[in-house]
């Protein structure tokens, strides 16, 4: 058979170069010769920081050190290239055979970078190709260059505000009526709120000053009572205006909310795989629950707070300096200190909001350690050392904590005085001007109402920068998730198969979880439908990744994996789905009853379906034996069962999903021997008429598999019945007698 | 207390006294809480050892006896809302006892101890019922056996929170000193304010030339009032800090010696939260909550007098929409209590689901249910919000309408006052005063209705941090105890009683001698008892009856330390910290040197996959030791036993699951640590306990069986069937083909 297998492509990582440099190596280069790898450095060798260039060609190597002069080293002459790992930092080390070894320093930040580099250089002079990971982790944001939160996550400080807002904006569209509501009602408030001075000044003015002691009081008290109703009736006003707006707004808020997280939700179930294993759990859970919170925040407090103080702020200032330009002079000189004053500090309690978390979760983990594995440290008496540890950081807290509120009560205490000054200096020129007789006492009070009510929204324009911007980063790694494709559930040109038969074939498959780092090599196989697959081989060799393959829960990076003859890319996800099982080792159970878990994959099975499956399984007695039978409650991932009952209960929900290709997965280990005798029984009976793939590490177990597939390497390397590869005396013989010796090393002193 | 032995009303007391004789012994006289057709009625149960009697409250004639030998068993039965226990005699119908769910638990225990009886056995009653409702005040507890809030007592817990503060008595007199002065320099702009208006600007003006000074008193005061909020936040913080890190500190170090009992009743995150939430709302309180009470109290106090003195009769006017507001205030609170916990359940759930299904989307994804669990997510979703909608339009109508209300305060104020005014009976500075006092007024006025809320959380967090402290801790400080310096290593059980639950009972009777360096096999089904044994003799738990004794004596007399320095524990889940590998490994021998821990980590087979890794001993292991697989989380855990060098050597179930080139590794690693210590292994694989001196089987809480491994297999007893059952299921799958082989 000739090697039809075509050699990949060399992988590239290039970094742009400032214009001298990129002469420099461009000038260096013959005609043909192409760049593959061009990574800058960081340090010179004497350690001080300079920009060093390591250039990989397709014939030499080219270091451009932050000095001057070129060192070329052409491939033939490498003997090794590695990197060794320094304090702060590395150094990448070129053996050459006829010179001394090359080093090229770097720091730390540039070590995952420089892993690969050398992993290249070696594939290189192996005449490999180069396959290297070109997308390493980002840690720092590819524009401000800050340290980002998350790697490859998103940079706060980068967010762009505008778009956010508009696509935030976006959601509220189907709502467009309450909407508009909504801004009534903010305008309808701060009009409201806006005139009581106005009618204050007026009773001051033309009743109270003039009236007091007149001979007839009657027209005063009338225009008193007039003026006073209109407070009670603008009052009233106001009040309708806060009910529609407060009713509105938590209304939309908890809907958008709602809608936001619905979505995102269906998209992260359609997300493939991958995406699942770059993340935690918690980190995804958190976009689902804070971060549509701290949207929810925003739309119900924040937008309309945003909207009303700053028509508040425009109408307030409209009033001043209609009543009295000079005096709102005065009145504005406080105005840059609070502001000022305000994102100074915002700034300096982020820092502190942060080493307090910081001090917290260091107490807390530590915490959490140590509570789990109490048995841990009471076996071994170590209760006097763990609370000296608490200590320490216990007292560190305090310290953090401490400064951190201090600041807060100085910020609160000097934004007051602050405004005391502000409210003297009316005081003092205003009353000037009431004794000169140009500014009447009614409006001097009117000045001195809307002054109080100007340096609220100040303050809060003071810290609406921060609070903005962690909701905006909120709704960000929101809109991450939902733009990152879905697997391809909804192809149209994906052929249905309701019924598959069961005849699997790998053809040369290669696959990794990081393209640059293949665990399946050129994976061969052809099964028959009904045929029992064993695959054998020590941990990490590929035969979990084969099985995630067949149910394509990733998709090969080259070779195809084809069922029925048609390739899997090409048939209907659902149908496939459907039509495999999985029986893991560690079965995962939702909560719920024991009955809805094994009817799991088919909602609607009958009760005698889901019996008769759970006899089959083995797991009938047990689940009578149970006060509430099949209605017991099985607890948060089914704990409230014993392992070998899990294990059951999955093999029934397996055997009621009726597949046509199943997965076992390790699938039995560590349970009491009569447990395990149960359990295989049910086995048997579940592989009965479908083509099964099963991994254990019990050799034993797979002597009724039709045939054992022998891993090595991410290649097949032996494939036969049980007899056949014992007579073989292989690979296969040397497992199982390494296994006989295990069991018999406790024996050694007999 | 003695839930099994309630006090009856006199009148059943008669009727009892006329059915039983005097001198039998009561061992359980309990009541049941309805009635046929399930009315709320009070039926009394009381046994006896010859008699089980059915005494009736409402009836005469309502009493019926069963003698205990003629009792053919007894039982319960779960109903709605309830359950019903039978007894039933021999011969004849049986009598039945209905209640409700509160008292299932109680009765299940009863109808044990019933059956006990009946075979001859000691009743052996729980000493304890969970509760699930507060035996005073009958609310549902949000802990089993935890808490009542509502009936925490607010002024006891105060007392025991400020007697935290008597090591720092200066700090707290001028805390309370700059609060009064804060207080009262607030009340008094108003009055320079009042001035300016009245002596000033009014014509004649007066006073013209008091302008200026009037101004500058007013900057004075706020900056004096700067001084004393600044200095009263500075005092506070760190005041409530060293409270608060004093109470963390006794908290922890007596969480650190609980016995392991206290920890298998509790989960892991609540007792966090002790720590962490609990605390901090205590210091919250301390920071904020306390000041703000004594402050607005002095502020209050302050503006009436005032407002009283400025004109009595306006003041009443002001005072009108108090009440309505200090009710309001107190209503809605006790309403948002009732939305917010419905929130919590249902938060809970959203939260639980969204967790389970993207823990498990592999299994998702497998059986192709994605749509199904986004209805159902849909749903939760859509419940929460109804939720949180209803308690935030709750919170903010109350906010608006209270907000109304005071306006009506203001309305009033220039109404009567400016009537006042114009009849000479009031001044234009007065009016304006008391506007402003107004406003100073009714904010506090509001807040004082969440602060029963805020106060009642605080001091609940106070109390359930109070009720670990106040728990009874190990007994590690018995000046009376016995030190060891050196043990043999003989171990011996005597007709040793012990269950997790008193009344179930796991090993009913062990009797066993072990020899000091003797390696012993714990064989037996799962559950039987071998973990259990296990944690005697590290004193984990004490035997209910019998004794565990050590070198000849009773491990209760044995001083803590000493026992358990010298025992060491291998599990089979290995738990290490999340720290670097030596100095997980020196965990057993703080102090160690390097040398001997790398020596250990020899002996183990990890030295050589330690120094594979990059940073070598110093390689952080994760969180649980995450970040190393299974074999080298084992290996790491037999290092650090091995430097721990106990005399006593406990292996519980550590071997399975792993490829056999690792598990041959660990299996010679385990073989050197065992080397002249006295050994209890637990295995499933009676393969591996071939290299025992002796094999314990246990079963039916007894040792049936001791021997070698020969011994026992001539025997053909339950080891022989247990060895024949795991070589059978090894040869299972070969039904098809048939070879039997050892395996």
């Amino acid at each position: 058979m000739e090697n039809t297998k075509k050699r990949p492509e060399h992988v590239k990582l290039r970094e742009t170069a400032g214009p001298a440099v990129e002469a420099i190596i461009q000038g260096l280069l013959s005609p043909g010769e192409e760049v593959l790898i061009q990574v800058c450095t960081d340090l010179e060798p004497g350690g001080r920081y300079a920009e060093g260039w390591v250039v990989a060609t397709t014939q030499r190597l080219l270091v451009v050190p932050g000095g001057d002069g070129v060192v070329q080293v052409p491939l033939g002459q490498l003997r090794s290239v590695r990197t060794e790992p320094l304090v702060g930092g590395g150094r990448l080390e070129v053996e050459r055979r006829d010179e001394p070894t090359l080093l090229v320093p770097y720091s730390s930040t540039l070590g995952a970078k420089f892993s690969e580099v050398a992993r290249g250089l070696e594939q290189l002079r192996q005449e490999q190709a180069v396959l290297i990971n070109p997308n390493l982790d980002r840690t720092r944001c590819a524009k401000c260059n800050r340290l980002l939160p998350e790697k490859n996550g998103l940079c706060p400080a980068c967010v762009s505000r505008l778009a956010t807002l508009k696509r935030i904006a976006a959601y509220l569209v189907p709502y467009k009526v309450r909407v508009v509501v909504l801004a009534l009602s903010s305008i309808i408030g701060t009009l409201a709120e806006l005139a009581p001075p106005l009618l204050t000044k007026r009773i001051v003015d033309e009743v109270l000053t003039p009236g007091v002691g007149a001979a007839d009081l009657e027209p005063y008290l009338a225009l008193l009572s007039l003026l006073v109703m209109g407070l009670i009736g603008v009052r009233v006003a106001s009040w309708i205006g806060e009910w529609m707006h407060v009713w509105t707004a938590t209304w939309l808020g908890a809907r958008v909310t709602a809608d936001i997280r619905s979505m995102l939700y269906r998209r992260l179930e359609m997300l493939s795989l991958p995406f699942y294993d770059k993340r935690q759990v918690g980190a995804l859970m958190s976009r689902v629950t804070q971060d549509s919170g701290m949207l929810q925040d925003f739309l119900v407090e924040g937008m309309p707070y945003l909207i009303l103080n700053g028509l508040m702020l425009i109408g307030i200032l409209a009033f001043l300096f209609y009543m009295s330009w000079e005096l709102t002079l005065y009145i504005l000189m406080p105005v840059p200190l609070l502001l000022a004053w305000g994102i100074f500090f915002w700034k300096r309690m982020r820092r502190f909001f942060h080493k307090t978390r910081q001090a917290w979760s260091h107490l807390t983990a530590r915490l959490h350690e140590v509570l789990s594995g109490i048995r841990v440290v009471k076996t071994f008496a170590q209760e006097p050392r763990e609370i000296g540890e608490f200590d320490k950081r216990n007292k560190k807290l305090v310290r953090i904590s401490v400064q951190s509120e201090r600041n807060w009560f100085v910020f609160f205490a000097t934004m007051n005085l602050v405004s005391g000054v502000g409210v003297a200096i009316v005081w003092y020129f205003g009353g000037q001007e009431v004794l000169g007789g140009t500014l009447s006492m009614g409006t001097l009070l009117a000045l001195y109402s809307y002054m109080w009510l100007l340096y609220g929204p100040i303050q809060w324009f003071g810290q609406v920068n921060s609070w903005m911007t962690r909701a905006f980063a909120g709704a960000e790694r929101v809109f991450e998730i939902l733009d990152t494709p879905p697997e391809a559930y909804e192809d149209p040109d994906a052929v249905a198969m309701p019924r598959i038969e069961g005849r699997v074939a790998l053809r040369q498959v290669r696959f990794g979880y990081d393209k640059s780092k293949p665990v399946l090599n050129d994976l061969d196989l052809e099964v028959q439908p009904g045929e029992m697959i064993g695959l054998v081989g020590k941990s990490g060799v590929g035969k979990t990744t084969t099985v995630s393959l067949l149910a394509r829960f990733y998709d090969a990076d080259q070779g195809t994996i084809e069922i029925d003859g048609v390739d899997i890319r090409k048939i209907k996800l659902n149908d496939l789905r459907r039509q495999i099982g999985i029986v893991p080792q560690e079965p995962f159970l939702f909560s719920g009853t024991i009955a809805a878990n094994i009817g799991y994959g088919r909602p609607g099975a009958s009760l005698a379906e889901i019996m008769a499956a759970a006899r089959a399984a083995n797991a009938h007695n047990f689940i009578m034996a149970k006060p509430d039978g099949y209605d017991t409650q099985v607890g948060e991932r089914g704990s409230r069962l014993s392992g070998g009952e899990r294990q059951r209960v999955a093999i029934a929900r397996a055997v009621l999903h009726n597949p046509r290709i199943l997965i076992l997965d390790e699938a039995t280990s560590s349970v009491d021997v009569q447990t395990e005798k149960h359990i295989q029984e049910a086995l048997s009976r579940l592989v009965q008429g479908r083509t099964t793939f099963a991994i254990a590490h019990r050799l034993s177990t797979l002597r009724n598999a039709n045939r054992l597939v022998v891993m090595e390497g991410g290649r097949i390397i032996e494939t036969g019945t049980h007899e056949e590869l014992m007579q073989k005396e292989g690979h296969f013989y040397e497992l199982v007698k390494l296994q006989q010796a295990v069991a018999e090393v406790i024996a050694i002193q007999e | 207390m003695k839930p099994f032995l309630e006090t009856m009303p006199p009148v059943i007391g008669q009727k009892l006294g006329v059915a039983k004789n005097p001198d039998e012994e009561v061992l359980i006289q309990v009541a049941a809480d309805m009635g046929e057709g399930g009315r709320f009625d009070q039926h009394w149960l009381v046994v006896t050892p010859q008699r089980v009697l059915f005494v009736d409250g409402q009836h005469e004639n309502g009493t019926r006896q069963i003698p205990m030998d003629q009792v053919a068993g007894a039982r319960v039965e779960a109903l709605i809302g309830g359950g019903m226990l039978e007894v039933k005699p021999k011969e004849g119908r049986p009598a039945y006892l209905h209640y409700s769910s509160s008292l299932a638990a109680k009765f299940t225990a009863v109808a044990e101890g019933i059956n006990r009886l009946t075979r001859g056995e000691d009743v052996a009653l729980p000493s304890e019922v969970e509760h699930s409702r507060c035996p005073k005040c009958s609310r549902l507890l949000p802990e089993k056996d935890g808490l009542c809030p509502a009936c925490v007592k607010k002024w006891d817990t105060l007392k025991r929170i400020a007697g935290y503060l008597k090591p720092y008595v200066p700090r707290t007199a001028v805390l309370v000193l700059l609060t009064a002065a804060g207080a009262l320099i607030e009340l008094l702009p108003p009055l320079a304010v009042r001035s300016i208006i009245d002596d000033v600007l009014t014509p004649p003006h007066a006073h013209r030339d008091w302008l200026l000074w009037l101004v500058f008193g007013l900057l004075g005061l706020r900056v004096v009032g700067w001084l004393c909020q600044v200095g009263r936040g500075w005092t506070a913080v760190w005041l409530a800090s060293q409270v608060v890190a004093s109470i963390r500190r006794q908290l922890y170090q007596r969480l650190q010696y609980m016995p392991l009992r206290f920890y298998d009743k509790r989960r892991t995150g609540s007792l966090m939260s002790r720590l962490t939430n609990d605390t901090s709302r205590v210091e919250g309180f301390l920071i904020d909550g306390l000041p703000f009470i004594i402050s607005n109290i002095l502020m209050i106090l302050g503006i009436l007098s005032f407002l009283l003195y400025m004109s009595w009769r306006l003041t009443l006017y002001v005072l009108v929409p108090v009440p309505a507001i200090v009710l309001g205030g107190w209503m809605i609170w006790e309403r948002m209590r009732g939305l917010w916990a419905r929130w919590s359940a249902k938060w809970a759930r959203f939260s639980s689901h969204l967790n389970e299904s993207i823990s498990g989307i592999r299994m998702v994804k497998a059986f192709a249910q994605e749509e199904r669990e986004a209805q159902r997510f849909d749903r939760r979703n859509d419940e929460l919000r109804q939720v949180s909608v209803l308690a935030d339009r709750n919170i903010f109508v109350f906010f608006t309408s209270m907000n109304f209300l005071m306006s009506f305060g203001v309305f009033f104020v220039w109404y009567f006052g400016g009537r006042q005014i114009l009849h000479q009976e009031l001044k234009l500075g007065d009016l304006m005063a008391f506007v402003s006092y107004i406003w100073m007024l009714y904010g506090p006025l509001k807040w004082f209705g969440e602060l029963t809320n805020w106060m009642t959380r605080a001091f609940a967090g106070a109390e359930r941090v109070f009720e670990i402290i106040d728990s009874s801790i190990e007994p590690a400080g018995d000046p009376q105890a016995l030190p060891l310096a050196r043990m043999e290593g003989a171990v011996a059980f005597r007709e040793v009683h012990f269950g997790y639950d008193r009344a179930k009972p796991v090993l009913k009777g062990v009797d066993l001698e072990v020899q000091p360096g003797e390696m012993i096999g714990l064989v037996g089904k799962s559950g039987v008892g071998k973990s259990t044994l296990i944690n005697l003799v590290c004193r984990f738990y004490d035997a209910d009856r019998g004794a565990v004794e050590i070198d000849g004596t009773d491990i209760r007399k044995l001083r803590l330390e000493d026992l358990r320095r010298q025992i060491g524990l291998v599990h089979q889940q290995s738990f290490l910290f999340d720290d670097t590998i030596i100095e997980n490994i020196r965990y057993g021998k703080p102090g160690a040197s390097f040398e001997e821990v790398v020596r250990a980590a020899r002996a183990a087979n990890a030295h050589e996959f330690i120094i594979t890794k990059p940073d070598g001993y110093d390689t952080m292991v994760g969180e649980q030791g995450n970040k190393l697989s299974g074999g080298e989380k084992q290996r790491i855990a037999i290092a650090r036993a091995i430097l721990h060098d106990p005399r006593i050597l406990i292996l519980d179930e550590a071997t399975s699951s792993l490829d056999t080139a690792t598990e041959k590794k660990i299996q010679e690693a385990i073989a050197r640590l065992i080397r002249g210590r006295t050994t209890f292994a637990i295995a499933h694989r009676l393969s591996t306990l071939r290299s025992a001196n002796r094999l314990v089987v246990i079963d039916e809480g007894k040792v049936a069986e001791i021997g070698t491994h020969q011994e026992l297999m001539e025997r053909e007893g339950i080891f022989y069937d247990l060895v024949k059952t795991q070589q059978e299921t090894t040869a299972v799958v070969a039904v098809g083909g048939g070879k039997n082989e050892n395996g």
